[in-house]
């Protein structure tokens, strides 16, 4: 039975929203540009909801979901998918953890029962744990251990954060990883992964109808399961920056730096993405141009605001080229925020960043996949789908008082992180 | 007037417009290595008397993302706007394409900024292992340079060679327009009239196949030594055949079977099996010329000996025994069904004529690409297999630590009958 169903106008498209008894909510969006379906499940669980002692474990188990279920022999999951020519994916960040399948529309009524089917049937057993352990641990060599960025990146939020759990990252400590055991792994999924801790979003070429007919029959049956209340510790106010610096195979430092800033729902959220592009959102941004083509103290930079549920980092990351040192890339970084505080940007810089978060935006929502993950990212990290809109709203908005007030409530000196990378030569 | 390609959508406000050359980095002189990446990146610092500064800004206010992918079979333009800023992105983009200034000052600086992305590329050990790959097996052949220039062949980059390449290059049956999105075809043809009207003529010199790379023979492995690695960047490959050949189908799903899925042979032995590799697939490339069959792992550096082994088992007994019937059906079915994810949005759809047109393709043969492979047969794969995929010529290169991990390969075996090189990983 369907509780409730609600809708959103999506370009001269339209997605809707429907609820089942047991909790599970959908999402509907017919799109018969192309003969194929996006098909993700999102859960409302990430590395936020773990414990010290056990990083990793959300992102180990979205690895164990594509192993074996009561009626699906190991394998069998991918194997049903790219026999009809999909493809399958998932990803695990802070706040969510999402399951992609991408397929030729023909298939979306196997999809239905092959979703269910793991939401409710998954057997854990050794054998898969330790097959998957090791992979998990090549992953983190891969994207951590090896990767001066991905290790810079984990510092930045190790140092950034000392209570909440975005302290730690969502792949976790390696000796996390190696701890965590198969009852860890059975109480996660019995906790976590039930239909009213979920959203299933489907976007394609589709009948509504039957479509919800599906899925009211393959997962209207699963129950509803209680799900912890979290307890979210307060990250309290920094008020002096930090620093780290670590040794590395690198020709020349690497500096991130980090300042907190608000949830994706917050309203300054669109104003810090607006002061991420015009610090280094494009070759004419403040940044690249001082760092990159003035002074060519670095190869390149990038800029960003997280878009997590809770105060993530404003972020600002900086290649140096060899013979520089990251604190000249620094005293730059600083003298910029100054002069955006002081003097706010001019109208046509404020409509340049803008008009490049528009086009990124709508680009984002051209392929079926891209709205799904669209919609899905809104409902889980926002609340609700129909807040996926609000980000173009709000870009309007932005004019240059508001930067200069972004830039001095949460890009202070003394709110800043900053880890380094140094060249294994330099003493 | 220069060829126009269109797929039309109007769902969202946007539109993309490529210009597209017919010719890349494989057209570059070895001692110009590098020269159309650059060539084509100088053509947005400065053009139309508008400095890179101006250039810049306006494309900021036009609110318009710029991207330049240059390959060895083709380089491309691309600039996506919003719908309400077409005829402006339109004229910007016709201005990068057909009047660049080539300033010696942008030059100078965008030889020194090239030095530091070389820095930035040697720090990706994916990246490195490709690019050691490709110079190992292609040597002084077109799909040997690297794109990026090297250190010696940097210095040669400069204004006057960028003119030289862009006068070659930029000539009505060399370049492609490309347009997807909110507009349609009259509206794509009239701008071309408007904004590149005065496109040069010239004669096709860039269709042609290159010539067939030398094959080397035996068994050569380049440990690329970098310090404090905790895993090994592991490539495979060999020179492939031409997709022209009789058999190229065959060895397209045979290759899919072996490392194309998540449910391939590689994954399901390397990953899902014993977990030594986050990652393990198999490729088979195809463009105007032979270019090469690749496999990957990426394994602990503990592990790396045991991977390198059973990677090496698998294609053994993948060339010698071939595929069997339920992977052949299984690999057919999954190429044929997802072939509609190329055919997904107008920008999809655009990329593959644009594919098809610079790899020199016959019209018509990537949209028969489903007919194509459901036409394979497990004969004419496993024939293609033993006759034309080379187990004991692999070029093996592994990004690692190298003092570590060469008495494991040599305890392994896996040195035997081999020539074994070992580079420092900053070296070109």
């Amino acid at each position: 039975m369907l509780l409730s169903s609600e809708q959103l106008a999506f370009g001269r498209l339209v997605a809707r929203r429907h609820q089942l008894d047991n909790g599970l909510t959908v999402i509907l969006l017919r799109d018969v540009s192309a003969p194929v379906i996006a098909y993700q499940t999102w859960f409302r669980v990430g590395s936020r909801n773990e414990v010290a002692g056990r990083t990793g474990i959300a992102h180990l188990f979205e690895h164990l979901m594509f192993n074996q279920t009561v009626n699906l022999p190991p394998g069998e999951f991918d194997r049903r998918i790219e026999a009809v020519g999909g493809e399958t994916n998932a990803a695990t960040w802070v706040d969510w953890t999402y399951y992609v399948t991408d397929a030729p529309s023909a298939a979306l009524s196997a999809l239905v029962g092959l979703e269910a089917e793991r939401m409710q049937h998954l057997l854990l057993g050794d054998e898969q744990v330790e097959s998957e352990r090791e992979v998990v641990m090549n992953e983190r060599r891969f994207r951590v251990d090896d990767s001066v960025d991905g290790t810079l990146n984990e510092a930045l939020y190790r140092h950034a954060f000392e209570q909440h759990p975005y302290h730690w990252p969502t792949i976790g400590w390696m000796q996390d990883i190696e701890a965590i055991t198969i009852e860890d792994c059975r109480a996660f999924y019995r906790t976590y992964y039930a239909p009213n801790n979920a959203t299933v979003v489907i976007v394609g070429d589709l009948d509504e109808e039957a479509t919800l007919a599906a899925i009211r029959g393959a997962y209207g049956p699963i129950a509803r399961q209680p799900v912890p209340v979290e307890r979210i510790p307060t990250e309290a106010l920094q008020t002096e920056p930090r620093r780290w610096e670590v040794h590395k195979e690198v020709p020349a430092d690497r500096v991130h730096m980090g300042w907190r800033a608000v949830g994706q729902g917050d309203p300054d959220h669109a104003t810090l993405d607006v002061v991420a592009e015009l610090m280094g959102g494009g070759n004419a941004s403040r940044l690249y141009r001082a760092l990159v083509v003035d002074r060519e103290l670095a190869s390149s930079v990038q800029a960003s605001v997280a878009p997590f549920r809770d105060p993530g980092l404003f972020e600002i990351s900086v290649a140096l080229t060899r013979g520089h040192r990251a604190e000249e890339a620094e005293l730059v970084v600083e003298a910029l925020l100054e002069a955006l505080a002081k003097e706010g940007p001019g109208p046509a810089e404020v409509d340049g960043a803008r008009a490049r978060l528009l086009t990124r935006f709508w680009t984002g929502l051209r392929p079926q996949s891209g709205k799904a993950e669209a919609l899905g990212h809104a409902e889980v990290t926002l609340g609700d789908y129909r807040r996926l809109f609000e980000a173009p709203e709000r870009y309007a908005k932005v004019d240059a008082e508001a930067v200069q007030r972004a830039v001095r409530t949460y890009l202070g000196a003394s709110r800043c992180t900053t880890v380094v990378a140094r060249p294994l030569e330099t003493p | 007037m220069s060829e126009v390609l269109v797929e039309e959508n109007h769902d969202l406000p946007i539109v993309r417009l490529t210009a597209a050359l017919r010719t890349g980095g494989a057209d570059d002189a070895p001692e110009l290595d590098g020269l159309a990446s650059f060539a084509t990146e100088l053509m947005v610092r400065g053009a139309a008397g508008k400095s890179r500064m101006a250039i810049d800004e306006a494309l900021d206010a036009l609110g318009a993302q710029l991207t330049i992918h240059t390959h060895h079979d083709g380089a491309q333009l691309e600039l996506t706007a919003l719908r309400d800023r077409l005829d402006e992105s339109m004229a910007m983009l016709c201005d990068l394409l057909l009047r660049p200034d080539f300033s010696i000052d942008e030059a100078d600086r965008l030889r020194r900024e090239q030095r530091a992305h070389l820095d930035e590329l040697r720090e990706e050990d994916s990246l490195l292992a490709g690019r050691f790959l490709s110079t190992r097996l292609f040597g002084e052949h077109p799909y040997g340079r690297t794109l990026t220039g090297t250190e010696a062949t940097l210095p040669r980059l400069t204004a006057d060679a960028a003119r030289a390449w862009h006068d070659r290059a930029v000539r009505a049956p060399g370049v492609l327009f490309a347009f997807a999105g909110d507009l349609d075809a009259t509206v794509a043809r009239h701008l071309v009239e408007k904004y590149a009207a005065n496109l040069r003529d010239g004669d096709d010199v860039y269709s042609r196949p290159f010539a067939a790379p030398t094959i080397r023979t035996g068994t050569r492995v380049t440990l690329v030594d970098k310090p404090e690695r905790t895993q090994s960047q592991i490539l495979l490959g060999h020179v492939a055949p031409d997709w022209r050949a009789s058999g190229f189908d065959g060895l397209l799903v045979a290759t899919h079977a072996l490392g194309g899925t998540f449910s391939s042979r590689l994954m399901d032995e390397v990953r899902a099996k014993r977990g030594l590799s986050y990652g393990a697939g198999a490729l088979l490339g195809q463009g105007r010329g032979r270019k090469a069959f690749v496999m990957n792992v990426f394994p602990s550096l503990e592990q790396t000996a045991e991977t390198l082994a059973l990677v090496r088992n698998i294609y053994n007994d993948f060339c010698k025994r071939g595929i069997t019937e339920a992977e052949l059906e299984f690999a057919r079915v999954n190429l044929r069904e997802s072939f509609a994810f190329n055919l997904a949005t107008p920008e999809d759809r655009l990329d593959l004529q644009l594919t098809g047109e610079l790899a020199g393709f016959p019209p018509g043969h990537l949209a028969r690409f489903p007919e194509r492979m459901a036409a394979v047969s497990l004969d004419v794969a496993n024939e293609a297999l033993l006759r034309d995929m080379r187990p004991d010529d692999l070029e093996i290169v592994i990004v690692t630590t190298a003092d570590e991990l060469r008495p494991e390969l040599a305890a392994a075996g896996l040195l035997e009958d081999a020539t074994v090189e070992v580079v420092p990983y900053d070296h070109d």
